[in-house]
């Protein structure tokens, strides 16, 4: 696995596709602190909502990050397209989440916030931020052109399920009585930008479940992501 | 190395014993059928031609035996699960990585050991004349100098089974008997080698059996029956150049080889059979290849 993620690195760094998503990421940010100061937790769920959005965007690239044919040659040398695929969103995932701890770090550090964060408001906006990270690489994994054939609808489906994801609480509430339990099935980001914008008055439980419902929503969104191509394995839908 | 493997009198299901083995493999895109009740098998040490136009599913069947596509209908046994496969696509995508960089990332992966892994790209490097260390990326290379490191990747673990689609696609003469010396050796150490081929290669050819994929269906070139010789179905044309004394020698010792003379200028037109030695003592006689084509159907 390290192997793999060592070439995927390469692959990702030399492609320069990291540059577009981390740079409107990261002007955003900087663009956003240019003025002080800024709520804590208030601009902790801005800047992990920007990261959830960047980090599908990434997952998008590293998934597609090598050519078919090349892509054949790892599979044969890694020897399992599970594998494979595994390594490509983890370390999507480990990549989105350092632009999250950045944009933990960089307001915190550099005084553009209304005060210094405890290190317990740290340490969760940390994590909103990685397990977020996780939700978008898991989410854009589907959306890629090993199981859409044409790359623009792909990302144009993406871009909807992303809208829907931010949307849930205003479509849970216009869906008829007894209907709002599918917006269980949209992507939990709304429990983390309430938990952040709220988080004063929440419990401790209330602090950790959008966490655990984010990585749970991830994980099995990825699993189920692994076992489909595994069924395909590297069968395009265009070919 | 030049004895010729048993050929096989049909497209059989093999034994159990067998590398791989396919039973009525078939592979369908939507109502497209690209190949249909493919059984083969494949012995330690056997190699194999893939022949068709484009499009006749060559690539198909390379990546169906690879387990890189499903197949749409049919088995597949393998010896082992963690069968040694070693596969080079039809042609290599240009990375920005040095052809050291890259082939150290694929053996890794792998699970390569580090001084076995650096000891084999030196060993490959050398075999295919490729400079091991060059600062060079890969977006730099030529076609044939990208051919040759997807060569290397393939061939990396010394696989149990290669799979090379068009392998001597963008080589030269010299790097093409380089691959082939490279092949030879592999298959005498027990690697079983399917090669999907568009032009003729005698010294392949004569220690492979050839296939043909027609509309889809799999079926066996067998050169050495007497319908087969009869009828001209698979002949091969030279031009060259040849100095009439050797010419004579040739047609005496190939008198089923069809002559038309100009000067020192030949055109011959070659059973199948017999091209292997006739090229050898075509060589031999110090003459010089202008084309060679295979023809087929043509009497």
């Amino acid at each position: 696995m390290i192997a793999l993620l060592q070439y995927l690195h390469r692959c990702f760094m030399r492609s320069y596709r990291y540059g577009a998503p981390s740079f409107i990421y990261l002007a955003i940010l900087i663009l956003i602190y240019s003025s002080a100061p800024n709520p804590v937790m208030g601009s902790y769920a801005f800047s992990s909502s920007l990261l959830f959005v960047a980090a599908a965007a990434i997952g998008c690239l590293v998934m597609d990050v090598e050519a078919a044919n090349q892509e054949m040659a790892t599979l044969l040398h890694a020897r399992s397209l599970v594998r494979l695929s595994g390594a490509k969103l983890l370390y999507a995932w480990i990549f989105a989440s350092a632009l999250g701890l950045f944009a933990v770090i960089y307001p915190a550090l550099l005084g553009r916030l209304e005060r210094f964060p405890y290190m317990e408001e740290l340490g969760m906006a940390s994590l909103y931020h990685i397990s977020l990270a996780g939700l978008g690489v898991s989410l854009a994994g589907w959306f890629t052109v090993k199981l859409f054939e044409s790359r623009l609808y792909a990302v144009l489906i993406l871009c909807t399920w992303l809208a829907l994801a931010f949307g849930a609480g205003g479509i849970g509430n216009a869906l008829p009585e007894g209907w709002s339990w599918m917006t269980y099935i949209l992507p939990p980001l709304q429990l983390t930008l309430h938990a952040l914008t709220f988080y004063d008055e929440l419990g401790t439980g209330g602090k950790w479940l959008p966490v655990g419902a984010a990585l749970v929503y991830a994980a099995i969104s990825a699993a189920l992501l692994l076992w489909t191509l595994h069924r395909r394995r590297l069968d395009y839908p265009g070919e | 190395m030049n004895e010729r493997i048993k050929k096989k009198g049909a497209v059989d299901s093999g034994t159990a014993s067998s590398l791989i083995r396919l039973e009525q493999v078939g592979k369908s895109y939507g109502s497209r059928k690209v190949l249909s009740e493919i059984s083969l098998s494949l012995d330690r040490g056997e190699s194999l031609i893939l022949r068709g136009g484009n499009g006749s599913g060559k690539s198909t069947l390379l990546k169906i035996v690879a387990g890189i596509i499903p197949a749409s209908s049919g088995r597949i046994h393998r010896s082992s699960k963690q069968l040694q496969t070693g596969y080079a696509p039809d042609r290599l995508p240009k990375l920005r990585m040095t052809s050291e960089e890259y082939l150290i990332h694929m053996g890794r992966i792998a699970g390569m050991p580090t001084a076995a892994l650096t000891t084999r790209i030196e060993e490959l490097h050398e075999l295919l004349e490729l400079p091991a260390h060059s600062p060079s990326l890969l977006i730099h290379y030529s076609k044939g100098m990208l051919q040759k490191v997807n060569l290397m990747q393939a061939c990396l673990l010394r696989p149990a089974l290669l799979l090379l689609d068009e392998p001597f696609s963008g080589l030269d003469t010299a790097s093409s008997e380089k691959l082939l010396t490279l092949l030879h050796g592999l298959r005498a150490e027990g690697t079983a080698v399917i090669t999907a081929l568009h032009d003729p290669l005698p010294s392949w050819e004569s220690v492979s059996t050839t296939y043909r994929i027609r509309e889809g269906q799999l079926i066996l070139e067998e050169p050495n029956t007497d319908e087969a010789s009869n009828s001209g179905s698979v002949r091969y044309e030279l031009d060259g150049l040849l100095t009439e004394k050797a010419r004579e020698r040739l047609a005496v010792a190939f008198p089923r080889v069809d002559w038309t003379a100009a000067g020192n200028a030949v055109r011959c037109g070659i059973p199948s059979e017999d091209c292997h030695a006739f090229m050898r003592d075509f060589w031999q006689a110090e003459g010089i290849v202008l084309s060679l084509n295979r023809k087929e159907g043509e009497v």
